[in-house]
């Protein structure tokens, strides 16, 4: 599961390109995704990105926020 | 370049292949002929078998060749004088077949000759043993009345479509304690239902239904046909007739009977903001248009904002632009190592540099339920029938510019449509001013993908309705000015997502 989710987040780094760059932090969302499912079980790293993504919106500051 | 992405190309060729195929079997090149289908019909005699376990054949082939016409408000409406009933009915302006057939069909009087009276928005068949059958057409509601009380009547009898798609859309549905259950055609099975509120059929435009009542009705299936019997009607029968206009339901209190899907409640809403912009610009391409830069505008606070935070950008970078040549100096050649120094140095000074450029990564996922809600609009949007919009003929179908005295190859058809290929060199060119920084390692993966990405698009929306790609068009369009906007004015900002 985990490398299914590798797998699509590398697919969408290499089409990312044709959004405008959006995300307010660093790392951005898609690395920190990758640096979740990475080190996590797929259900942890799943909630984790999903709430990195709902955090990532246009009313915070954004800003340094690695994975913990 | 790796494995993995060689892999995800071939992925991706595959599946808009099958994806092409698909389409294919969809949208069939060459549609029969009235003539023909008319043809089938005859061909296949029907037999039925209802509650008393009478079975009736339809008429002999010679008699429904000449089967009387005449138009009635929006309709042409084809009737039989053997039998009393609605043979067919046409939607007169758009010549379209509606799909409901042997309307007020009475199993019992299937040789019962009468006598046909055409007035103005009525027929009326007399039968010489004083029998009365009336069909009055008021707008797009019919209505049915007898003299005598019969056991059962059929109120339709629906023909599957001669086209997979719109098989697809073609759908029996019945409203019981104020909640509406859809089957599709192809499924229906032999059942009946009782206390029923309401009950009908649907295809891709067109729909039938009885009024709001109390009623009992029965499903009977036979050769690919879905019959809908009423049993123990009252003597008048009122029956809606005509296109799925959430707006024409509603006088009748149908509107349960159109239904988009899950996100029903959005595509409700764009096609009242369709309805709101056409009201002001009496097109229909320019109010789609309009809604894909309002559905930017709102999905992309980021183009209001921007110009604040490149304000506040360039004016970081000529504070402390000794500070950030160092760091060029020092990590020269490698394009990481400078980026996450200077990242390092943008939070020891507090500031987020992309604050000001980006809305965050939610909003796009908001785009999400957006394009889906538009897109099970588009193919059953009766006000894009036949809607012109520059050299775009209808908007429900692809643009269809020029015809081919050829046959494209990957199954693409033997039109030219213009959309579908400006779309991808929007999409190129909104690639290549997002981009302008390339990892020097990816440079050629990245190029080949700003080239394939595009034609992809182009290929795999070649077919579909141009209302959909002008949606599509525009949003890239917007992106792509509003993005060039950001590159222009400053051309240091690091992309990521």
């Amino acid at each position: 599961m985990n490398r299914l989710a590798l797998f699509l987040i590398a697919l969408y780094r290499k089409i990312s390109f044709i959004n405008p760059s959006s995300c307010v932090y660093v790392p951005s969302c898609s690395e920190y995704a990758r640096q979740a499912f990475l080190r996590y079980p797929f259900l942890k790293a799943l909630g984790l990105t999903v709430i990195r993504i709902l955090r990532c919106n246009p009313f915070v500051h954004g800003g340094f926020d690695p994975l913990k | 370049m790796d494995k993995r992405f060689v892999l995800a190309i071939a992925l991706t060729v595959l599946f808009l292949l099958g994806y092409q195929y698909f389409i294919a079997k969809y949208y069939p090149k060459q549609q029969p002929t009235i003539e023909q289908e008319a043809q089938k019909e005859i061909l296949q005699p029907e037999e039925i078998i209802v509650e008393e376990e009478v079975i009736f054949e339809q008429e002999v082939a010679e008699k429904e060749i000449s089967l009387p016409s005449v138009g009635i408000g929006n309709f042409i409406v084809t009737y039989s004088a053997t039998g009393g009933y609605i043979k067919s009915i046409k939607w007169a302006q758009y010549d379209d077949q509606l799909l409901f057939e042997n309307i007020g069909y009475i199993p019992k009087d299937k040789d019962k000759a009468f006598s046909a009276q055409v007035q103005r928005n009525k027929i009326i068949f007399n039968s010489a043993s004083g029998e009365k059958k009336e069909f009055i057409f008021e707008g797009n509601s019919l209505t049915i009345k007898l003299s005598s009380s019969v056991s059962s009547i059929v109120l339709f009898y629906n023909p599957l479509d001669t086209s997979y798609l719109g098989q697809r859309y073609q759908e029996l549905f019945y409203s019981k304690d104020k909640q509406v259950l859809r089957q599709p055609l192809k499924k229906v099975k032999d059942s009946s239902f009782s206390n029923i509120d309401f009950a009908g059929s649907r295809n891709r435009y067109y729909c039938i239904s009885l009024l709001p009542g109390d009623y009992n009705i029965q499903a009977v299936k036979k050769d690919d046909k879905v019959y809908l019997l009423l049993n123990s009607p009252s003597r008048e029968i009122s029956l809606y007739v005509g296109p799925q206009r959430v707006e024409d339901l509603q006088v009748f209190g149908l509107q349960g009977v159109v239904n988009y899907g899950f996100f029903h409640a959005i595509a409700i809403a764009i096609i009242k903001l369709l309805y709101f912009f056409h009201s002001f610009t009496k097109s229909w391409g320019l109010s789609v248009i309009l809604f894909s830069i309002t559905a930017y505008l709102v999905l992309f606070p980021l183009t209001l904002k921007s110009s604040k935070g490149m304000k506040e950008m360039r004016e970081f970078q000529k504070l402390h632009k000794s500070e950030i040549d160092k760091i060029k100096e020092k990590h020269k050649g490698n394009q990481h190592k400078i980026h996450e120094a200077t990242m390092e140095m943008y939070k020891k000074y507090g500031f987020n540099p992309l604050r000001g450029c980006a809305s965050g990564c939610l909003p796009m996922f908001f785009q999400i339920p957006l394009i889906w809600a538009f897109w099970s609009v588009t193919p059953r949007a009766w006000m894009f029938k036949g809607a012109k919009f520059l050299w775009i003929k209808d908007l429900s179908l692809p643009d269809k510019a020029i015809h081919l005295p050829f046959t494209i190859p990957f199954g693409l058809g033997d039109w030219l449509n213009i959309l579908p290929i400006l779309t991808a060199i929007a999409m190129f060119l909104q690639m290549r001013f997002a981009n302008p920084h390339v990892d020097p390692e990816q440079e050629q993966q990245q190029k080949m993908m700003a080239f394939l990405f595009p034609v992809m698009i182009g290929w795999f929306t070649y077919n579909l309705p141009s209302a959909l790609l002008l949606y599509w068009f525009t949003n890239s369009i917007v992106t792509f000015i509003s993005q060039w906007k950001i590159m222009r004015s400053n051309s240091s900002q690091p992309v990521s997502a």
